[in-house]
């Protein structure tokens, strides 16, 4: 089907025009007819509806009438558009729909147009109530993960991964599965809105005016060369963007584009630039790395560059389970990160300090890999660097030594963040370099060419200041909220005769400009994007703009005069580009059918070519000079280090309900920002750290120079000394009902001189008041003996050689010997060598440890068959389904992303509740991400996640109690959870021990939008008003039940899935006697598990034995949680792996963070006495003042 | 048991010297009444004109009571997040209220059936109005299971209903036992109390008038106190009461199942039942005597028939129950330490120390320390003294289940660990549960009988055929023809 151009967006139709099939399903994909989707008109407020009306269009209200009365009367206009409230209803929505469908015949008059007309013939991909899948991707900074939307008639529902994607692999990480809601966000901007000449306040206004403006635009600039024209935006990387630049240097060559990235890698660019002496990014690649050292990078965390790294790097980390081997992995930061978790050995320092360890590091490496001359000049600043805390011998020399060990030459990574200035980058760079390490194709370091070159903010802030800027348009970017302080760029703005701002949200910025207009969400857009690397990714739309918004392409090459302006054709034009081909050839016609139908195009080389990969270590040492030791920090003399949240990124998502509401993994605060410090600095300021949900977080001024914020400080365990943490993006003040009042705005404090790290003279006031803060998991104190005694048992943790030895007799008792144990028994002794050994073996496979819950297995291994038979005999009928599901978690491959937990959300329409419900207790996740600290030692523990689901207990608690046999079990191993029975007497959520039952206090689907937070404190009550947005409502999951107020919820392990891929599997058989009608392993995939970055999560069929997660049940690795108490859940974890240096001078203790000594109880117990103490040798850096605080 | 020693630790006052040097059995009756006198006595607390205070304590409790209603009317428009119930603790006040309640129902038909078996005739004076506190107890108990489920809408899914789904209740559930036991209970415990008034209201009926006369006439179904009817009614009554026994025992024996036959640490314990049934009784006769002391002063006659001795006696049963919660408590503590059980362990060891110890504290000093004053007379004979007790026993036996209850907030896993606090909905329900209660008991001392006029007759000295020379008789024996003496039932039965 040809895609005649839509015309204006203002009656334009939407259409996407291939289809992808379920994932799930085998059937190849084929290129798929387009889905047309009704102009969906949502304009008129409930209740609002006009009781006199002149004209049917005037009944109608559509977008040309509007027009229409603007051009005659514009106070009526503004009228019109004043009455609209938020929402509309659903008899409405739908009479609407039909009104305007049947005045699309009007609009005709205009432009040309298609007209939509319901199926009159089913089109031959759409079945009923059968989702489709369109490939498209969302734009990162400068990058792009591949996805596949699911669509219900028109309405995309839910973000997948596409697994066509080269990096990230069919994975998608939190901020792409929390899209789907932004899209339906009813609190996006509807309408353009201008600020009249001389006036104040922003009106209202329309396209049609927009346009005409536009067009006076798109005239000065081509009148003067571009002269007074700036352009800002984020970093973009797109074949379309290449188009417009290219349009602006050859028309308007004086035009200016900047770029403006609150938190970007410019540091990290300048750095490798510096060192290879042209453009460069570094592209790190850690599935191919052994040894990855990790200064202040958070790589699997708030500085991962979608799921690509995680994926990656569990891929490096899975170890024995897979038959592969495992690296090991030293971090050095001041925060506790997800990165920090899944350290083998972990070293805390001041983020500015950081600095002062690599100059350690690469003094011992450079000494070791000197090539003579060449990199004197750098060997000698560091064989004169003093560094400001001491390090011990361990990490002083055997983190090098382990970096030169033959067998990791070229097989390693060090690497350092992006908040670390560029001559860390450029030493980094050398370092990798010399390692071998920076290798294009195979190595585990290439380079590319930096996505986007364009001067920044202070530039821009320059040329305001010069009054060379007329015109500025803002491209979906809010710098007066995210400038550093120091530009006032709230101020400057101001400056500007013409701002236009760009964007989805009336933000800030939007605020100050002189139009702002509103942009489609990426699920309404038509793009190309791009990765670094130069693989081109689609962006296809999936529904008709719902607020009246328009691509941002279309509208900046509007305002520079570009033809054709129309987004869709910009795609096709931006595409051919990059291929070099013609728009109207055949070949491009079928390029552009298979990459929509893709979603991803490879081999086309990046528009620049990446730099070459040889460091040049004079540049190094040029970069080095100006580089000063780390300063003396203290209690008096604090550091302030500013990062990325991890769920409101640089505040783009305030107003997102789903990430608002995931807790930040680590500190698990969720609706607020807070400063973090280490415990003993908390006890040195005097700072109380509230130990449960109930308790409020005291507040604190936070002064720099003459700038302070006040924000609520917590103490978060294995946090740097001295060191305070601030995350950005919140204390949003221009923001939606949901990101109203939620946190403080770090952005206060930064400036340009120290735009991440505020290296000391931070003063901490204590105010005296204190702040309810939502924390989703107590802030126990970790020498709790209810805690201690148990996190050893719960996640478990083994060291990598043990473990290995152990899946080694484990493999050989499986073939042919009766009497595994003592085998076993053997095998781990034999492991002598192995000094950190954790004795989870000596727990004793059928020995009844109470503390251990070890021996409890499910699997189909010969070690414990007894106890799958047991379960079969015992319950024939609970086990005559043809296939039985169960669930593998690797606890040593998930690293606490939390994607899981807001795909989960995503698919089972699972309400938010909102700060005050979380403070309760109340929130609704399916699947939570439980964090443990382990070890004793507060100051400086290990870290470990283990995601929780409904375990499906064979034996489940819930399913006794329930009085009224609402929660019963399948015949497939399912414990089903029947909402209209359930009565609420919330008994089974009692007796659940692992406490994943979730009720539904309120009727939290019909809340209010701005209910959630704490601007209402109680807003509930019999007259509260109810009402869902009508949008919201338009992303709930068809397949899955909008639950009431007053029952019970839980994981259904995805029952809707599960069942479509049976009754596939059935449709396919027909009536082929003796057809199989198992679902294929891997035939039903649950959300989490799809989603899942790192492939912790594994589900199928634990009735065949050939099953991925059979294989994974029957690992020696393979645990039940809390098994003993005979609840056999479908649901096992393996535990954890650690990987420390063997060569670590206290060999039993590799350093504070090495998890595995989890605290007094259980089969740890059991190791040898040696291996249980010394926890403290991993924090041997203190600063002098906190060293003196914990000797007194 | 014997009278006898029941008795003797009321000594001075109640027993009677005999000519042979023994002692026969205790005065139950003072002030040297007539069996006439009783019904004086009794009737004219309905009869005389209505005191002061009552009408004012009516609408305060009436009040109070509607401060219930109204919590309820929010509760179910609004859902049962207006509580301060979460995840972990999904049960909070409303189960603590419940089972604080029908705990106290237990004392009335312990009172009435259990001492009445064992020929306690002590009870006589105090069995009516603790059997009525049961019902208001229950009634008030009733009201929190019923209004805590989400969907108050869906409750009838508990009935045992055949339906075209064949859906049947979870008869595994403790809870829907507890939905069994508890209304049996509530059912046999009216049947038994009306049956143990009907000769009473006959008695009101005769000595009112218009439409007083017919409302009790209605009521007393009859009764014209015929030797048949009378032989009938004992009959009856002792059916009843060994209906009503073993239901005193399992009621709440079902209610601790609620607990015992989870997974849960700290309630996953087999002396629940036991415990639980311990502590109803303790509890109960806590409430009987924080009722029955006002109600003696307010009615200052009615002290020569609930004596000193019946509120000592009572004192007793409270310390010696009081010490077997005690040693619950003790062994609930010992057994987490002596299984091993981690779990186990900790939840004694969080009790006592962790957020709630205050409450945990609160219990061990109301219940076991408090009735300990109860080993000197002195304290047992001192009514008020023995009031304040009761009321630190009531409290103590509320926190008992609250601490019960509060287990939840700290179970398997960390991560999952929560606190409960109560909001203004939970607190003001709990302070409208005791208006209801309240409301009942002063609308029953108002119209009913408070003291079981044909029963404390048979226990008169007058009523003992010793005195007749018949030899020795048990009361109970006798008890076939009290209306020989007894003059406005007799006159009737004659008529």
């Amino acid at each position: 089907m040809s895609l005649e151009s839509a015309g204006g967006p203002s009656s334009g139709l939407v259409l996407a025009e291939s289809g992808v099939e379920s994932v799930t399903q085998s059937n190849p994909p084929t290129p798929a007819p387009a889905i047309a989707v009704a102009t969906a008109d949502l304009k008129r407020p409930p209740g609002s509806g006009k009781a006199f009306w002149r004209s049917l269009e005037e009944w109608a209200d559509t977008p040309e009438f509007r027009e229409y009365v603007a051009k005659t009367a514009p106070e009526a206009a503004e009228q019109l558009v004043r009455s609209e409230a938020a929402g509309v209803d659903r008899r409405r929505f739908l009479q609407l729909m039909a009104a305007s469908l049947s005045l699309a015949g009007l609009a005709g008059c205009r432009r040309p147009s298609i007209k939509i007309l319901p199926y009159a013939k089913k089109p031959e991909t759409v079945t009923p109530g059968m989702p489709t899948f369109y490939a498209t991707s969302m734009p990162l900074k400068g990058s792009a993960i591949g996805l596949l939307a699911e669509s219900h008639d028109g309405r995309p529902t839910k973000i997948e991964g596409n697994p066509e994607d080269p990096f990230n692999k069919g994975k998608a990480d939190l901020y792409a599965q929390a899209s789907v809601l932004s899209l339906y966000d009813p609190d996006r901007s509807r309408y353009p809105v201008r600020r009249a000449e001389g006036r104040l306040s922003q009106t209202t206004a329309t396209w049609a005016q927009f346009d005409e403006f536009a067009a006076k635009v798109a005239e000065r600039a081509r009148s003067k060369g571009g002269q007074g024209l700036a352009i800002l935006s984020g970093t973009v990387n797109s074949p379309v963007f290449d188009l417009i630049r290219d349009h602006l240097s050859q028309t308007l060559p004086k035009a200016v584009w900047y770029r403006h990235e609150p938190i970007d890698n410019a540091n990290i660019v300048a750095g490798w630039s510096k060192a290879l002496a042209s453009p460069a990014l570094p592209r790190f690649h850690y599935d191919r790395a052994k040894v990855v050292v990790a200064l202040d990078c958070d790589f699997l965390g708030v500085e991962a560059e979608g799921p690509r790294d995680l994926n990656a790097f569990a891929q490096a980390r899975r170890g024995v389970s897979l038959g592969g081997t495992m690296n090991r992995l030293y971090v050095v930061e001041n925060h506790f990160t997800l990165t920090g978790g899944m350290a083998d050995h972990r070293l805390r320092l001041p983020a500015s300090q950081v600095p002062d360890y690599l100059a350690v590091l690469a003094r011992r490496l450079l000494e070791r890999l000197s090539d003579g001359e060449a990199d004197a000049g750098v060997r000698a600043f560091l064989a004169n660097f003093t560094p400001t805390p001491e390090f011990d011998a361990d990490w002083a020399e055997k983190v090098a030594d382990d970096l030169l060990d033959e067998a990791h030459k070229g097989r390693s990574i060090v690497v350092a963040g992006r908040r670390q200035p560029a001559a860390v980058h450029a030493l980094v760079a050398l370092l990798n370099a010399k390692l071998g390490n920076l290798a294009p194709e195979t190595g585990p370091v290439s380079v590319v060419a930096p996505p986007m070159d364009a001067p920044d903010l202070t530039d821009l802030v320059a040329a305001i200041d010069r009054n060379e800027i007329e015109t500025l348009v803002i491209l979906d970017s809010n710098p007066v909220y995210s400038a550093p302080a120091d530009l006032e760029f709230a101020k400057k703005i101001g400056q500007i005769a013409t701002v236009i701002h760009i964007g989805e949200e009336l933000d800030e910025t939007g605020k100050k400009a002189l139009w702002h207009l509103p942009m489609a969400h990426y699920l309404e857009s038509w793009g190309v994007s791009r990765t670094p690397e130069g693989v081109l990714l689609p962006i296809q739309p999936l529904i008709e703009p719902l607020f009246n918004a328009r691509v941002g392409t279309e509208l900046v090459a509007k305002l520079v005069g570009l033809e054709p302006s129309h987004a869709h054709e910009l795609a096709r034009a931006g595409f051919a580009k990059a291929l070099g081909l013609s728009v109207d050839s055949k070949e491009f016609e079928s390029a552009w059918r298979e990459f929509l139908h893709l979603g991803v195009k490879t081999g086309i080389a990046p528009p620049k070519p990446a730099p070459a990969a040889t460091v040049d270590p004079s540049n190094v040492a040029d970069a080095l000079k100006g580089w000063s030791r780390g300063p003396e920090l203290s209690r008096l003399n604090l550091e302030l280090a500013f990062q990325r949240d991890a769920s409101m990124d640089d505040g783009r998502w305030a107003n997102n309900g789903w990430l608002q509401e995931v807790s930040d993994p680590v500190t698990k605060v969720c609706w607020d920002n807070c400063a973090y410090v280490s415990p003993a600095t908390a006890r040195e300021l005097g700072i109380r750290t509230p130990t449960s949900t109930r308790q409020e977080a005291e507040l604190v001024t936070l002064s720099v120079g003459d700038r302070s914020l006040t924000v609520p400080m917590i103490a978060v365990p294995g946090h740097a000394d001295s060191s305070i943490t601030l995350t950005l993006g919140y204390g949003r003040t221009e923001v939606g009902r949901v990101g109203q009042d939620t946190g403080f705005n770090a952005f206060l404090l930064r400036t340009t001189e120290a735009l991440d790290i505020i290296a000391g003279g931070v003063r901490v006031e204590r105010l005296g008041r204190s702040y309810p803060l939502a924390l989703t998991q107590d802030h126990h104190p970790i020498e709790d003996p209810g805690i201690a005694k148990r996190i050893g048992t719960l996640v478990q943790i083994e060291d990598y050689r043990t473990a290995q030895a152990k899946e080694k007799a484990h493999h050989d008792t499986a073939h042919g010997q009766e009497d595994g144990h003592d085998q076993i028994e053997g095998g781990h002794g034999a492991d002598q060598a192995t000094s950190g050994d954790h004795g989870h073996g000596q727990a004793g496979i059928g020995t009844l440890n109470f503390d251990a819950g070890l021996p409890f297995r499910y699997g189909n291994s010969p070690e414990h068959p007894k106890f799958f038979d047991d379960i079969q005999t015992q319950n024939p009928d609970l086990w005559s389904g043809e296939q039985q599901w169960g669930m593998a978690i690797d606890l040593n491959s998930c690293v606490g992303c939390n994607a899981c937990v807001v795909a989960c959300q995503a698919e089972n329409n699972i309400p938010i509740v909102g700060k005050d419900e979380v403070i309760r207790g109340r929130e609704m996740h399916w699947i939570r991400n439980d964090r443990y600290f382990t070890g004793t030692d507060a100051d400086d523990p290990g870290m470990v996640f283990q995601p929780l689901p409904c375990q499906h207990c064979e034996n489940a608690p819930c399913e006794a109690v329930c009085p009224v046999n609402a929660t019963v079990h399948s015949d497939e191993g399912l414990n089903l959870q029947a909402y209209n029975r359930c009565i609420g007497t919330r008994y089974c959520a009692n007796n659940c021990p692992y406490k994943v039952r979730r009720f539904n206090w309120f009727n939290y689907n019909e809340r209010q939008l701005g209910y959630t937070n704490l601007r209402w404190p109680k807003p509930y009550g019999p007259l509260t008003p109810r009402a869902m947005e009508e949008t919201l409502k338009m992303q709930k999951n068809p397949d899955v039940t909008v639950r009431i107020r007053g029952v019970m919820e839980k994981c259904s392990f995805c029952i809707q899935r599960i069942e479509r891929a049976k009754i596939g599997v059935r449709g396919a058989a027909g009536q082929t006697p003796g057809a199989d009608l198992r679902v294929p392993d891997g035939g039903i995939v649950t959300a989490c598990q799809q989603t899942c970055p790192t492939e912790a999560i594994v589900f199928g069929d634990i009735k065949d034995p050939n099953s991925k997660v059979s294989k994974l049940k029957s690992l020696s690795r393979d645990y039940l949680l809390v098994g003993d108490i005979n609840t056999r859940p479908r649901v096992s974890y393996q535990t954890k792996l650690t990987n420390p240096n063997p060569n670590w001078s206290n060999a039993g203790r590799p350093g504070g963070s090495s998890p595995s000594r989890s605290g007094e109880g259980g089969p740890v117990d059991a190791a040898p006495a040696g291996s249980v103490t010394g926890l403290e040798s991993g924090a041997t850096v203190r600063t002098a003042d906190a060293a003196e605080v914990i000797q007194r | 048991m014997s009278s006898a020693s029941v008795g003797r630790g009321a000594e001075p006052a109640t027993f009677v010297p005999q000519p042979d040097g023994g002692y026969s059995r205790p005065v139950l009756v003072e002030g040297h009444h007539r069996i006439k006198d009783i019904t004086t006595l009794v009737a004219g607390v309905i009869e005389k004109p209505t005191p002061r205070w009552w009408l004012p304590a009516l609408s305060v409790s009436a009040f109070v009571m509607s401060i219930l209603v109204t919590m309820i009317v929010y509760l179910i428009s609004t859902g049962v997040g207006v509580w301060g119930v979460n995840q972990p603790v999904s049960w909070g006040f409303a189960i603590v209220n419940f089972v604080f309640w029908i705990g106290i129902g237990h004392a009335g038909t312990l009172i009435s059936a259990i001492l009445f078996i064992f020929r306690q005739k002590w009870r006589t004076s105090i069995n009516r109005a603790a059997e009525a506190m049961t019902l208001f107890a229950v009634i008030c108990a009733g009201i929190f299971p019923g209004v805590h489920v989400g969907r108050f809408w869906a409750v009838w899914f508990m009935a045992p209903l055949p339906n075209a789904n064949a859906i049947w209740p979870n008869f595994r559930s403790a809870l829907l036992w507890d939905v069994f036991a508890v209304s049996t209970y509530f059912t046999v415990s009216v049947i038994f109390w009306y049956v143990g008034l009907i000769p009473d209201l006959a008695t009101m009926r005769d000595r009112s008038t218009g439409w007083a006369r017919k409302l009790y006439g209605f009521f007393a179904l009859g009764w014209r106190g015929s030797g048949k009817l009378w032989k009938n009614y004992e009959a009856a009554y002792v059916l009843l009461a060994c209906l009503s026994t073993p239901l005193v025992l399992s009621v709440h024996t079902v209610v601790s199942f609620d607990f015992a036959t989870s997974v849960i640490p700290g309630w996953h314990t087999t002396i629940f039942p036991p415990y639980f049934v311990a502590g109803a009784i303790f509890g109960g006769f806590a409430m009987v005597c924080t009722l029955l002391v006002p109600t003696r002063s307010l009615f200052p006659e009615l002290k020569d028939l609930i004596t000193v001795n019946h509120l000592e006696n009572m004192a007793k049963i409270m310390l010696a129950t009081g010490m077997m919660v005690g040693y619950a408590y003790a062994m609930e503590a010992f057994i987490a330490w002596y299984g091993a059980n981690s779990y186990e362990r900790y939840t004694f060891y969080n009790r006592s120390f962790g957020p709630y110890w205050w409450a945990y504290w609160i219990m061990w000093a109301c219940n076991v320390i408090s009735p300990q004053f109860f080993w000197f007379k002195r304290f047992r004979r001192n009514p008020w003294f023995i009031w304040w007790i009761t009321i630190f026993i009531n409290i103590g036996m509320w926190f008992e289940r609250f601490v019960i209850v509060l287990t939840l907030h700290r179970d398997f896993l960390p991560s999952s660990w929560g606190e409960y606090w109560p909001t203004w909905v939970d607190g003001l329900s709990l302070f409208g549960s005791f208006g209801l209660f309240f409301f009942l008991y002063l609308l029953f001392i108002k119209y009913v009988p408070v003291i079981a006029i044909a029963e404390v007759k048979s226990i008169m000295p007058e009523a003992d055929p010793h005195h007749h020379g018949h030899g020795h008789g048990h009361g109970y024996e006798s008890h076939a023809d009290p209306g020989h003496d007894s003059s406005e039932p007799r006159r009737e039965g004659h008529a």
